[in-house]
């Protein structure tokens, strides 16, 4: 598992620029399309709100062209996952079109077989999707369904990031298998720092790495107020 | 049934249709409906305390469902990211019964202290089975150490076919995308639930499980599901001192 996890991450750190631009989007894209059998192209949209999307990279036109069909309409798998809080997999456009009626003629007219939106989001912390396209029908294969999740998951983290500069590989990984007192502490930061839950999070994993503490342990000196606040506040 | 208790049968029927109007009572908060079946999971075993923990599919495991919140036990079971009771027996897809935590402390050193330091003796990990492949495990923990029986064992696997059947409620060949849908965005419910537990603790200056029970208590008196209370708190459109206002009105 531990192998898997490391070429996923691999995918997603080995992408060119750096996270957040349109460059580094396209990239992660087009290697996620290369990690994940059965998918054909791949999206990335950041979201403000379910309305307000920018695409930040896709791995080809055709992707790109059914996030922006969604935009136009304001409806869609991507649309949906990220108003949801959770994946949405939409196996054919007969599905597609029991939820998306609008998206669904649109979606047939550009040749999309199926759609597998991600949300790109950590409890409260919302960033937008992933879109997975495909031209033709049929569900994720399971082994796939489970490599776009925690790649999305990779990507999310990549996003949060508050140093650009790269690190030792395992501080990707530090923040999956999210901790209770993780979230928790991260909640207590926002509130106390008045700042935002992702940025209190980037935060929280920026002093644990210049500490060299685990994200964990920094979590729980914060809830049991062994550390000032406001030595985190930058 | 290990634990002597007046009519026994009684209880059972009890527990168990109170599981079951869990099932069919048309909700879809599927979080809420988990914790509604751990507590019941405590009553029905004479148990101390129930967690339930599903399969990430992103690798590892995770839990969906404690019967309390509020104490320790989430971070007990969270000790099994990868060994422990109820990984093996969700490995194997076998029953794993611990009867003394005090006496058993080789094979998982680390879970076993914490579960001691908890006030935990004893242990019962029963799998979560779905089309032959399972899916999650119970953890049945008690205070004392005990030898568990058949009827301990019986009902376990029962309640935890029910809670599969609470995850899967679908059929024909969509179950498993929606149970990757379900269990994704179960996983990430608890995530928003821990920021908002943090976020009210350190807006009103209490403890994390004042903060929890606070929420608990907003929700269960207004009757707001705690994903939508703590999308709420979370977005800014409920100030967290809005959750005191309920003690003060009792």
């Amino acid at each position: 598992m531990e192998d898997r996890r490391r070429s996923l991450w691999h995918a997603v750190a080995d992408a060119t620029g750096s996270p957040g631009q349109h460059v580094w989007a396209r990239s992660v894209c087009r290697n996620c399309v290369r990690a994940l059998p059965g998918v054909d192209a791949v999206a990335l949209t950041l979201r403000a709100t379910e309305t307000a999307q920018d695409l930040l990279g896709a791995s080809d036109d055709w992707a790109a062209a059914l996030e922006d069909q969604q935009y136009t309409l304001g409806e869609g798998p991507g649309v949906r996952a990220f108003r949801t809080g959770g994946p949405v997999l939409v196996d054919s456009l007969e599905i597609a079109d029991q939820h998306w009626p609008g998206f669904t003629d649109a979606a047939q007219a550009l040749g999309m077989g199926a759609a597998f939106a991600f949300p790109l989001q950590l409890g409260a912390i919302a960033l937008g999707t992933l879109g997975l396209y495909r031209r033709t029908p049929g569900a994720l294969a399971g082994r796939a369904m489970a490599d776009a999740a925690a790649l999305t998951d990779l990507i999310t983290l990549a996003l949060l990031r508050k140093e650009q500069a790269h690190t030792r590989g395992e501080d990707w990984l530090d923040g999956m298998g999210s901790y209770h007192e993780v979230n928790i502490a991260t909640g207590m930061l926002a509130a106390r720092l008045g700042v935002s839950l992702g940025d209190a999070f980037a935060r929280l994993r920026g002093h644990a790495f210049l500490l060299e503490r685990t994200v964990l342990e920094l979590a729980r000196d914060v809830i049991a107020h062994r550390i000032d606040v406001d030595d985190l506040g930058e | 049934m290990s634990q002597n208790s007046p009519d026994p049968g009684a209880r059972v029927i009890d527990a168990l249709s109170e599981v079951a109007e869990a099932l069919v009572d048309g909700h879809t908060d599927t979080g809420a409906a988990l914790f509604r079946m751990a507590t019941i999971g405590v009553e029905l075993l004479s148990a101390a305390a129930v967690g339930i923990m599903i399969v990430d599919p992103r690798g590892g495991f995770g839990v969906v469902a404690a019967s309390d919140e509020r104490a320790r036990l989430v971070e007990l079971l969270q000790t099994q990211t990868e060994s422990g009771p109820c990984p093996q027996c969700i490995r194997t897809g076998e029953v794993v019964a611990v009867p003394d935590l005090a006496v058993d402390t080789e094979r998982w050193p680390e879970f076993a202290s914490i579960a001691r330091d908890l006030g935990y003796r004893a242990i019962l990990a029963v799998p979560m089975v779905l089309d032959g492949r399972t899916i999650g495990g119970l953890n049945v923990l008690y205070s004392q150490p005990t030898d568990f029986d058949q009827d301990d064992h019986r009902l376990s696997a029962l309640l935890a076919a029910l809670i599969v059947l609470e995850l899967t409620q679908e059929t024909g060949d969509q179950r498993a995308d929606r149970l990757a849908e379900r269990t994704l965005g179960l996983l990430n419910d608890r995530v928003h639930a821990g920021h908002a537990t943090g976020f009210v603790a350190g807006t009103l200056d209490v403890s994390p499980a004042r903060a929890r029970g606070l929420l608990d208590d907003y929700s269960r008196l207004h009757a707001v599901p705690l994903r939508e209370l703590a999308r709420r708190i979370t977005d800014g459109t409920l100030h967290p001192v809005e959750l005191t206002d309920t003690i003060d009105t009792e």
